[in-house]
């Protein structure tokens, strides 16, 4: 066999369910922590955009919290099945936070943008 | 799930996208784009739903380890092109905020033009070499597994763990993508404050 064919092999032998479920709490944890910075940077930009039109946003940001207070959960999650479910609730929330202000701010935006480009 | 999220990254990558256009030539279209979009999702419900009695017709998936190794394969082609749409929506906000940059900061016309003509082949070339770099990745870890399949030298149980690890490597690169782009909307309201 290659080295690759015996690099699988050693992974099939030690790559067990506790490791896995280790590595995935870890890679959770660092992807919702991005997700959080990312939507919340989103919503500060969306409130830079709205300074003198309309009113400040509230209530994505308190989803935002809500879903930054979910995340450390997964740290003690017993199951893939637990895992996957919370995890499904974090990203959920700030995938819908993240497309509602996409879709909502978009003209506000792309005008903040024009004005300062000149198309 | 595998379609919902597919859906969801692409909706964003579509809307990332329109953004890039609409600042580049002044108006967003893309309908060939979204024709194309349409295009590829037809077939990817196609290949979940209809996959197994498809590939049933070529491959006998009841022998062995077979059906076991299509499953994971499925599954593990659809982390990487979560992965690659992730990766796209990395490039486009990394081209938004190059083209926002100098205008933000107010600077002259050539820093403007070199601004654009370094997003232009950031987009030209990060795209081609992300979608292959990491299709390559996924074909040369199936090739491998699928080799030891074949010598007969692996249980259900290895199988499990090394596609599982696959879905560990993706979610390395989904990190590092989401780090970035993170960092980049960090920078890019930095810079609409102050401007």
């Amino acid at each position: 066999m290659g080295l690759f064919q015996n690099i699988f092999m050693w992974i099939g032998t030690n790559f067990t369910t506790e490791v896995y479920m280790v590595s995935t709490k870890i890679q959770g944890i660092l992807w919702s922590m991005a997700d959080i910075v990312l939507v919340f940077v989103l919503l500060k930009i969306a409130g830079v955009v709205r300074i003198g039109t309309k009113k400040k946003i509230v209530f994505r940001y308190l989803f935002l919290w809500f879903s930054g207070i979910l995340t450390p959960l997964l740290l003690f999650t017993q199951t893939g099945t637990q895992f996957l479910i919370l995890e499904s609730i974090i990203c959920g929330v700030q995938f819908s936070i993240l497309v509602y202000t996409v879709i909502v701010e978009r003209e506000g935006m792309m005008s903040f943008v024009r004005l300062r480009i000149g198309k | 799930m595998a379609l919902f999220w597919t859906f969801a990254e692409g909706l964003i990558l579509i809307y990332m996208r329109w953004g890039v256009l609409f600042l580049r030539r002044g108006e967003g279209r893309q309908r060939i784009f979204l024709i194309f979009c349409v295009i590829i999702f037809f077939f990817l419900i196609c290949l979940m739903f209809g996959g197994e009695n498809y590939f049933g017709r070529f491959i006998d998936l009841e022998r062995g380890h077979n059906l076991k190794a299509y499953r994971w394969g499925l599954w593990n082609f659809f982390c990487t092109l979560w992965v690659i749409l992730e990766g796209i929506i990395m490039v486009y906000v990394l081209a938004l905020y190059e083209i926002l940059t100098p205008h933000l900061k107010k600077s002259d016309l050539i820093i403007k033009k070199e601004k654009r003509r370094r997003t232009r082949s950031g987009i030209t070339y990060g795209i081609p070499v992300l979608i292959i770099s990491l299709f390559s990745l996924y074909i040369f870890y199936e090739y491998n597994l699928l080799s030891i399949i074949d010598k007969n030298v692996i249980e259900d149980k290895g199988i499990y763990r090394i596609s599982l690890f696959y879905i560990r490597i993706c979610g390395l690169f989904w990190i590092l993508f989401e780090w970035i782009v993170a960092y980049v909307g960090i920078k890019t309201y930095r810079l609409m404050k102050e401007s």
